[in-house]
Parts: C-alpha cells; structure tokens; sequence
C-alpha cells in the first residue's frame, strides 16, 4: 500500500507535497494515487515521435503542472529537463531520449503506487 | 472597515476554479476550501457557462492557461467582452516565467504560479478581492445606479479634475431637465419612470463618448454634463430627445440650459447654476426647449437678487400694496357684487410698480411668500372689516394659499388668528388654491386643504385647465370652486370655435357639485358665453381691473344702489 515513507523512498520531497495538502496524509496519498492512471507520458512519447513539438510541449506541460504540486521529484526533474527546450520550440535530436527518461520515471512511480 | 465592507466579509465568498488538471484543481481547492465556497470548470467553455449563471455571486476565478477545448486566454477574451463578466476580478494559474505579462495586460487582476505555495495563494486571493470589492464600493458611491452616471458629488470633484487634465480645453455646462417626469413617474409607475431615466442616461453617456466631457444625475429627474465646447447644443438635445421618444416618453419633454465657455471665470458650480438658471427660465414653454445663460439673464439675475434683498425692508415700510378685483355672480338679472380677489403689488421706490410675475416666483423660491401671504391675509382682513362696518355687509375676499403654506403645519393658525384680529366669520376669507398644488404634492395638500375645509373655509382650486388634473383626480379633490385659468378667456377672442370648452368646464363642475369662476372676461360677448353654458361667477377687466381700496368703495356702493333699485 502506498505511503508517505515509500514516496520519500522514490525520491518525492513529501515535506514539501505534504506542505501543499496542508499536511492532510490521507489527501495526500489520494492525490499521488490519481498519477496512477496519468497517460501524459505516453502522449509525450508519441508527440516526440511524430516530431509534434507543440503536442509534446502541451503533454509535458499538463504532466509538470501535478509532479511538481506533489512534489514528485524524480518524474519532475525528468519532465522538466524536456519541457523547457521544447517551451522554445527548439530542434533537437535527443527528445526520443528526453521522453524515454520521463516515461521511466513515471514507470517507476505508477509501480510505486500500484503496489 | 466601512458598514459595506464589514457586510460583505461577513459573506462567505465563491470561487471558480478552472483547470483541466484534476490533481491541480483539487489541490487549490484544498487549499482554499475552508475560507470560500469553492466551484470547479474544466475547461474554458465550462466556465462560462457556469459564471453567466453566477455572475452576480462569484467574487473571483481561478484561471488555468493551459486548456482543450477553449484555454485561459481566450476565456478571459470573451469575460472581457461580457458587460456581466467584465468585472468579475481573475487569477491566472501559471507555472513559473510563463506569460505572467501578457495575461495582466489581457485583463487578468493578478497571477499565481504553479507549484502552489500556501500562504502566497491565500494572501494573493484574500487581497485580490479585497481590492475588487473595495473598487465596487467606489463604483456605488460614486455612480448613479439607474444612469451609470456620475453622482453629484463626485461629479464636481471630477469635472475639476478633468480641467486640469485639458488644459486649455474650453469647456460648456449643461443643464438637462425632464418636464412633467413626476407625472409620468405616477402614470405609468416608478419602473417605468427609472426605465426612462437609464435611458436618458444613455443618451448623454453617447454623447460624451470620445468627448472631453462627463456627466452625473444631479437630482431625480436633473442631468448635469460638462463637456468640451461645442456649437451644436441643439443637435445633442434632439438626439437625447429621440431617445427618450423611442422608448415611449409620451408627454415628457427635455429641457436644456447651457452657460457656455464664454464664463470660464466662474467657479464651476456657479457656472451650472446659471446653466439651471437658463434651464428654468424656459420650465413649461413648450415651444423652446433649449436656452443659454447669457448676458440679459444676469442682469436679469441681479436684478431679482435686489429684489429680494430688498424685501423685508418693503414688508416694513408698506411697499406692499394690496388691490381688489370684484367677482360678479352673473345667475341673476344682473350682475351682482359677490366678493373680491386679494391681489398683491410691489409699489418699488426706485423700480416703480413691479409685476407679480418677476417677485411671486422668487418668492415662491426662497420662501419669503409665506411672509408675503401672511401680510396679504391680514391686509384683506382688515379690509373685510372696514367694509363690513362702513357698509354693514360681508364682502369675502380671496386669497392666494401658495403651495409652500401647505406645509406649514401652524397655517390653520394663521389663518384663524388672522380672522380673530378682526372678528371675521370663516366665510370672509376664501382660499385660492392653484391646481398645480393639488397635482404635483398630491397627498400632503389634500390633506391640507381638507382640515381647512373641515375648518369651514372655502376652497377655489386656481388656474384650473393650466395644470393636468385628471378627471379621476379631481373627484377626490377637496374643493368649493373651480376658478377657471384665464388662458381660456384670451383663447376664447382668438377662436370663437373653441365656446364649447366653456360649456365643457361648467359641466365638470356641475358633475362635481361646485360652481365656477371665470377670470380674465374682458368681453360682454364672453359674459354671455358663460352665462349661456350655465356659469355663475365672473371676474375680469370688463367689470373692474384690480383697484385699491377706495375705488373699490365706489364698487360697492354702485352694487348696493343696483340692488336697491332691484
């Protein structure tokens, strides 16, 4: 079962996630559990394949916005690290890389979640 | 903290949330769930359907940029557009460096970005709507809920601003005035009435657009605009008054009276007061609805200043000088000697003899009438007894009540101790009440007059035809006689075809079981009229012009030979 020692253990700054869920550990958890289902990975992935920047841009974006409001670091820094190059629009080769790095990431967590 | 302020925190207030991010949205929500009632919209499109049914309680939203179906932008776009959205204050939800500037300049009051932190998402929406309410209450107080115009107060405050902002600009105060808009108010009820007043604000909220100028509702029915000078006053009058016509104003007419650049140097409201001083000068003309202060009306002004400075000193030294008219009641064989009317005039030591139509006005404006009235009643009085002791009769005498003396509670008083002074009967003062008096302060003069009638005195309703009775009206009206406006006597020598009117105005009165006065009968052919049609009494220059009390002796003494002869 999920809990707040496993997220610290991946790698979450659950101080700060907690902080966010006014230290509600129960709310907390249920927001980190709805990641479980979170298919953004894949539309990133997809996007980058199909060299649809703006696609990939809007996947990474949406994906950022919760990582980061729970405080989900390992994801976050992963989807950061893509996110800001293709804000700008910039042609890059190592996107494929960049999104197989968050899709790991989120591999990790949503295993982390199911149990 | 105000009362409205403390009224609203007391209001637990509604947000919307928009985000199509579940996770985000809840965790906001979360955040703030404890201090407001919280709403939630996925996206854009949802959001505005949601605020058009909320639009008048939700104190704030929460805006996402980021969206399918329609983003933040384009949702703050059309809030925007929307004159029930517009002001509904927004914060736009960001992740760090992202467009921050381009939304505030989109309209969006503040932003907040993502990750959240705490203590800044609740301090920046606590300030947010503090502000937003804050600039609500200016908005109250400082327009006018009906127009969307300008109060009084903040509009001399703000005309003067605007001075300062053009200057050089040479600016035009106009004056604009709704006749008979009380009467519309009664007639049609005060919805419709407001209706009306929304659009004459309208109206003069067109006229201002792209203009150096702005405008307030001074008083109920009384517009004030200062605008950059322009020449085409008249064209702005039409335009306002085809306003008003299309929204179904009927009889409501638009007066204007401007005091242009040329009197820059007054201080700004003297300028609008001698803009209202145009605007009255033309009250009840219908043929002129536009007029201009200008030179001849200042000196007109001082003029009727003097006047009343000067009265008191006039009241002291007997300037005042009372003249009687004879009334003849024409039923008989001939025409008898019935009363007289108390009629005043100012006899000035430098000016000569001043008309009743220059200081009755002024007096009626400040006040000074009732002291006016009073020194009439007693005059009459006297004269009452002095006749009734040279010739041992009774002639009554009538005397004008204004409008002002129906609001003196002590008038009853007045009157009787008036009487008392010279031991009269009730039946030797009759009250001359004008019709206007009856129609424009409807209850509380009905009222009035009917404890003087339970008190016995006799009450003609004056100028009747000038005012706008309804025949509705008039049944419930406390009164003795109707003394008939003379504009009808001078229409009558203009067009014979109107006689019938006479007939008209005798049957109203018979229908109300009260005789009626003619005044103004200059003709014989005119007492024959009245006579025919079944009228009784008759007053006017082709008996007697008013006369001062010796000639008037000589009145009274021919009747009473006549009689005698009889």
């Amino acid at each position: 079962m999920l809990s707040v020692d496993a997220l610290r253990a991946y790698g979450a700054d659950t101080a700060e996630g907690l902080a966010r869920c006014l230290n509600n550990e129960g709310f907390y958890l249920k927001m980190v559990g709805m990641m479980a289902g979170d298919t953004h990975a894949d539309a990133l992935t997809q996007a980058v394949a199909d060299g649809d920047l703006k696609a990939a841009f809007e996947a990474a974006h949406a994906l950022k916005g919760s990582l980061a409001n729970l405080a989900l670091k390992p994801a976050l820094d992963a989807v950061t690290d893509i996110l800001e190059p293709l804000r700008r629009r910039e042609e890059r080769t190592d996107y494929p890389e960049m999104a197989e790095k968050v899709r790991e990431e989120m591999d990790r967590l949503q295993a982390l979640i199911r149990g | 903290m105000n009362t409205s302020l403390s009224g609203m925190a007391d209001r637990r207030r509604q947000l919307l949330i928009v985000d199509d991010d579940p996770i985000s949205r809840a965790i906001l929500g979360n955040l703030i769930g404890e201090s407001y009632d919280v709403a939630y919209a996925e996206n854009g499109c949802e959001a505005l359907a949601w605020l058009e049914r909320a639009s008048r309680t939700v104190s704030l939203v929460l805006l996402d940029l980021m969206m399918p179906v329609m983003d933040g932008v384009e949702t703050l776009r059309r809030m925007k557009e929307s004159e029930a959205l517009r002001k509904i204050p927004v914060i736009v939800l960001t992740s760090e460096g992202e467009a921050e500037a381009e939304t505030l300049r989109s309209g969006a009051t503040d932003f907040i970005t993502k990750p959240y932190k705490e203590e800044i998402v609740r301090a920046r929406i606590a300030r947010t709507i503090e502000l937003a309410e804050d600039r609500q209450i200016i908005q109250t107080v400082e327009t006018d809920s009906l127009t969307g115009l300008y109060s009084k107060d903040f509009f001399f405050e703000y005309a003067g601003a605007l001075v300062e902002a053009h200057p050089g600009v040479q600016m035009d105060a106009l004056v604009l005035d709704l006749d008979r808009f009380h009467l519309y108010n009664e007639m049609r009820g005060r919805d419709a009435g407001n209706r009306l007043l929304a659009v004459m604000g309208e109206g003069i909220r067109r006229e201002l657009a792209g203009k150096v100028g702005i405008g307030c509702r001074c008083q109920a029915d009384t517009f004030y605009v200062y605008m950059a000078h322009t020449e085409a006053h008249a064209s702005i009058l039409e335009r306002i008054s085809a306003c008003l016509a299309e929204a179904g104003s009927g009889n409501v007419h638009v007066r204007m009276g401007v005091c242009t650049r040329t009197d820059m140097t007054k201080d700004l409201e003297g300028r609008f007061d001698r803009a209202k001083a145009a605007c009255s000068r033309i009250r009840g003309d219908y043929l002129h609805s536009l007029a201009y202060y200008d030179d001849s009306q200042y000196e007109h002004d001082i003029h009727a200043q003097r006047l009343i400075n000067e009265t008191q000193e006039a009241l002291r030294t007997g300037q005042f000088k009372v003249y009687y008219q004879p009334k003849y009641d024409i039923t008989g064989s001939r025409a008898a000697l019935r009363s007289a009317e108390a009629l005043v005039r100012w006899q000035h030591p430098e000016f000569g003899m001043v008309s009743p139509g220059l200081f009755i006005p002024l007096f009626e404006d400040n006040g000074m009438i009732r002291e006016l009235d009073s020194y009439v009643w007693r005059s009459a009085a006297r004269q009452v007894a002095q006749w009734r002791e040279r010739y041992g009769r009774l002639i009554p005498v009538s005397v004008n009540v204004s409008r002002i003396d129906l609001f003196d509670e002590g008038l009853l008083e007045r009157l009787n101790g008036i009487r008392a002074e010279n031991e009269l009967p009730v039946e030797a003062l009759i009250l001359e009440i004008t019709e206007s008096a009856y129609t424009e302060d409807t209850e509380q003069a009905i009222a009035v007059i009917a404890s003087l009638r339970a008190a016995g005195y006799r009450i003609e309703m004056d100028d009747f035809g000038s005012g706008y009775s309804s025949l509705n009206m008039l049944l419930h009206m406390p009164v003795d006689a109707l003394k008939i406006d003379g504009a009808f006597m001078r229409s009558l020598s203009a067009h014979k075809k109107d006689t019938w009117l006479i007939g008209t105005l005798v049957d109203i009165a018979r229908h109300l079981n009260v005789p009626t006065v003619f005044e103004g009968v200059e003709e014989e052919q005119q007492v024959q009229l009245i006579r025919e049609a079944g009228g009784q009494i008759v007053q006017g220059y082709y008996f007697s012009r008013p006369l001062p009390p010796e000639p008037f002796d000589q009145i009274i003494e021919k009747d009473m030979e006549e009689a005698a002869l009889c």
